[in-house]
């Protein structure tokens, strides 16, 4: 039994370091505290218990005692009483008034004794009424400190010893005890002392062993929360240098959105100003010049030049043939620097959106829906009508209160893909479908602008990462524009989604946008 | 604090030992008879021992000295003849054969249960207290007279049953009296 309480030990492997096994200490008393202040209680309650056994027991058995015929109450009943009551009055008092002290609980033991003499008497010396003797003795075990058995051993010995030696016929019903008898008697009261005080030692030793692992684990506890503390510590620190990082990193990627956007542009302002280029060129103010010249040259006989010379003849129909080409050429570049010009008002936007972005604000103007997928169209490159067959399909939708300069950015660059990937297709086959419109939703009316294609598709795996930073399936594409588009949606409180059945069947992307109704009077929200 | 406690402890040993005194306090000593009174009657078994209990009806300490009769009985049995006398003093009325002390008594085997009305019979033994006990021989003499509880309302081995097994059983006669603890016959 030794050996198999010795293996249910709880205790950790020794020594411990002197701070944890302090903190051990410490807990076992605790521990200890709180079994002696229970047990103080519990047993102060069964003093209380066993003081109204006696009671009754003296009223069963000798309520009265007699001279005759006359009677009166037994001095049992009285014992019971005040005797009684006097054994419990101080282990009582002191379970409440300083419960889990060494004297509380010394005086429990004695007090607890003494009624079980009480009992004894009172129940008339029945061999079955010492059992509450053993019976005391193993609650006393409750505190687990065999100090108390010491102690209530020593009174029942007591007991025995002097009134052996004092009224020896009242505990061995003889008139002489020799001390053997009362070693005797207390030998049975020590068996069950060995057990008992095992047993409390053994249960001591498992209790220093739980204080020692929780202090283990108290320790380790805190160990893990130090470490808590400084890797928070190191990822507050690590998360700083990330922002910073990250806000660095948010820069480049705004400039390389900026510049995406203002490139897609450029590509168009840069083709226009070719053309004016080109024009100005070939133009035929040149020829204007050498006219100019001959005119100089025959100046002092003009009108005989113009009416008699073969060159001269030609002059006139010649300047009203430049005149009509020169208007020609007049009004296409005054298209061209058109188109210039709205491509770089719309450079001076990006770069305006960019820094309002960057306040934190948006800029909605009153607008034609409509007018911004014609404005986008327009600044494409050119070719893109000879290229692909556009269909418009543009319901009746007011004039709304709208960041042209963010959804401009979006149609651009969903035009421009819708256009790339068309031209898989053979010319003729090419189609991009524009549309505009109002839809129901479960969040209330949206303004859906959509460009549906039917060029190469997009795989299904792509399609959860084509608004990815740096995701791209062309083969010179950086993975910008669909990312900045989606952000630019998301600035506008709208989204930006898109569908395909797979590739090359297409793709429908469409930017959802609230409602916002023109306030009468305001053509321009911050 | 420890004061008080061994103030607290010194009250209760004295109440203690007070309990113990009255506990060991017979009662009067009996002016026994030498030999079997006429009153009771010739003996009822010439060829043993006759023993007789006096008891008050309703002594509680007397149930103690029941309980070691019955001991007694079992250890003397077919060598002792047990006779229980409730004395009933003149005063007292009650129905003697309700008490529990006379339905103790009736689960002795072999004892011979009689009721004293006024203890007359009782007188004739010299009892004064209950749970006296007069041991007869063959010859009617007095061989034993006194208590067989050691203390008031105590069972237990006691020096008065011990002496009577020893004259029953023909060993070494111990003491011939002992004090006798329980209520006052008269």
């Amino acid at each position: 039994m030794v050996v198999a309480a010795k293996n249910m030990s709880t205790s950790p492997p020794r020594p411990l370091p002197p701070n944890i096994a302090d903190n051990a200490a410490a807990l076992l008393r605790e521990h200890q505290q709180i079994i002696w202040k229970r047990t103080d209680l519990l047993l102060s309650s069964l003093l209380e218990f066993e003081w109204a056994l006696g009671l009754l027991l003296a009223l069963w058995r000798s309520p009265r005692t007699w001279n005759g015929a006359n009677s009166s109450v037994h001095p049992h009943v009285w014992a019971a009483i005040y005797l009684g009551g006097a054994i419990l009055v101080a282990p009582i008092l002191l379970a409440l008034l300083r419960p889990g002290r060494v004297l509380t609980r010394h005086t429990i033991a004695i007090g607890q004794m003494l009624m079980s003499g009480l009992l004894i008497h009172l129940g008339g010396g029945q061999i079955e009424m010492h059992f509450q003797i053993f019976g005391a003795l193993a609650f006393l075990a409750f505190y687990r400190d065999w100090h108390v058995l010491v102690t209530a051993t020593i009174v029942t010995a007591a007991d025995h010893l002097l009134r052996g030696i004092l009224i020896p016929e009242s505990v061995y019903g003889v008139a002489y005890a020799s001390l053997w008898l009362t070693a005797e008697h207390a030998a049975f009261v020590i068996f069950e002392d060995i057990f008992l005080i095992g047993s409390c030692v053994q249960g001591v030793r498992e209790m220093r062993g739980i204080a020692e692992n929780r202090a283990l684990l108290e320790h380790s506890y805190h160990d893990v929360e130090k470490q808590v503390e400084d890797r928070t510590a190191e990822l507050k620190s690590a998360q700083a240098a990330l922002m910073n990082s990250a806000r660095t990193a948010g820069m480049a990627e705004i400039a390389t959105s900026v510049l995406h956007n203002v490139g897609n542009v450029l590509n168009s302002v840069n083709i226009s100003a070719t053309i004016v280029a080109d024009k100005l060129r070939l133009s035929e103010v040149s020829t204007l010049s050498k006219v100019s010249e001959m005119i100089v040259q025959h100046k002092p006989d003009l009108a005989s030049f113009l009416t008699t010379d073969e060159r001269g003849k030609l002059i006139p129909d010649f300047i009203t043939d430049l005149a009509q080409c020169l208007g020609e050429e007049q009004s296409s570049m005054l298209g061209e620097v058109q188109s210039l010009s709205k491509g770089i008002d719309h450079i001076k936007q990006i770069v305006a959106a960019q820094q309002s972005m960057a306040k934190k604000s948006n800029v909605r103007t009153s607008v034609l829906p409509a007018s911004l997928i014609e404005t986008a169209l327009n600044l494409q490159p050119p070719g893109l009508a000879s290229d692909v067959q556009l269909q418009r399909h543009f319901a009746d939708v007011p004039q709304l209160m709208l960041d042209q300069h963010k959804v401009l950015q979006v149609l651009i660059n969903l035009v421009a893909n819708a256009r790339e990937a068309v031209m898989v297709r053979p010319a003729g086959k090419r189609e991009i479908t524009l549309s505009v419109g109002i839809i129901s939703s479960a969040a209330g009316d949206r303004l859906r602008f959509q460009v549906t294609d039917n060029g190469m598709g997009i795989a299904p795996e792509h399609l959860t990462r084509i608004f990815s930073h740096g995701f791209t399936t062309k083969k010179d594409g950086h993975g910008f524009g669909l990312h900045s588009a989606a952000n630019a949606a998301k600035e506008m409180d709208g989204s930006l989604s898109a569908i395909s059945s797979g590739m090359g069947h297409g793709a429908i992307f469409a930017l959802d946008l609230p409602v916002n109704p023109v306030e009468e009077g305001v053509s321009c929200k911050i | 604090m420890f004061g008080l406690v061994a103030l607290w402890l010194l009250g209760v040993v004295a109440g203690v030992a007070w309990l113990c005194r009255y506990s060991v306090i017979p009662g009067p000593p009996a002016a026994a008879v030498t030999s079997w009174p006429t009153e009771l009657g010739p003996l009822r078994k010439g060829d043993r021992d006759t023993l007789v209990m006096v008891l008050h009806p309703d002594c509680p300490c007397s149930r103690a000295s029941m309980s070691e009769l019955a001991v007694l009985a079992a250890d003397c049995e077919g060598d002792l003849s047990i006779e229980i006398l409730f004395a009933q003093p003149p005063e007292l009325v009650e129905n003697v054969r309700s008490t529990d002390l006379w339905q103790s008594a009736a689960q002795i085997p072999g004892a011979m249960l009689l009721e004293d009305r006024g203890g007359a019979l009782a007188r004739s033994l010299g009892a004064t207290t209950s749970g006296q006990v007069f041991l007869f021989d063959a010859g009617s003499a007095l061989r034993f007279s006194g208590g067989i509880t050691s203390s008031r309302g105590h069972a237990g081995n006691n020096a008065g049953r011990v002496a009577i097994e020893a004259i029953v059983h023909k060993e070494a006669p111990g003491i011939k009296t002992t004090p006798v603890f329980g209520c006052s016959l008269w």
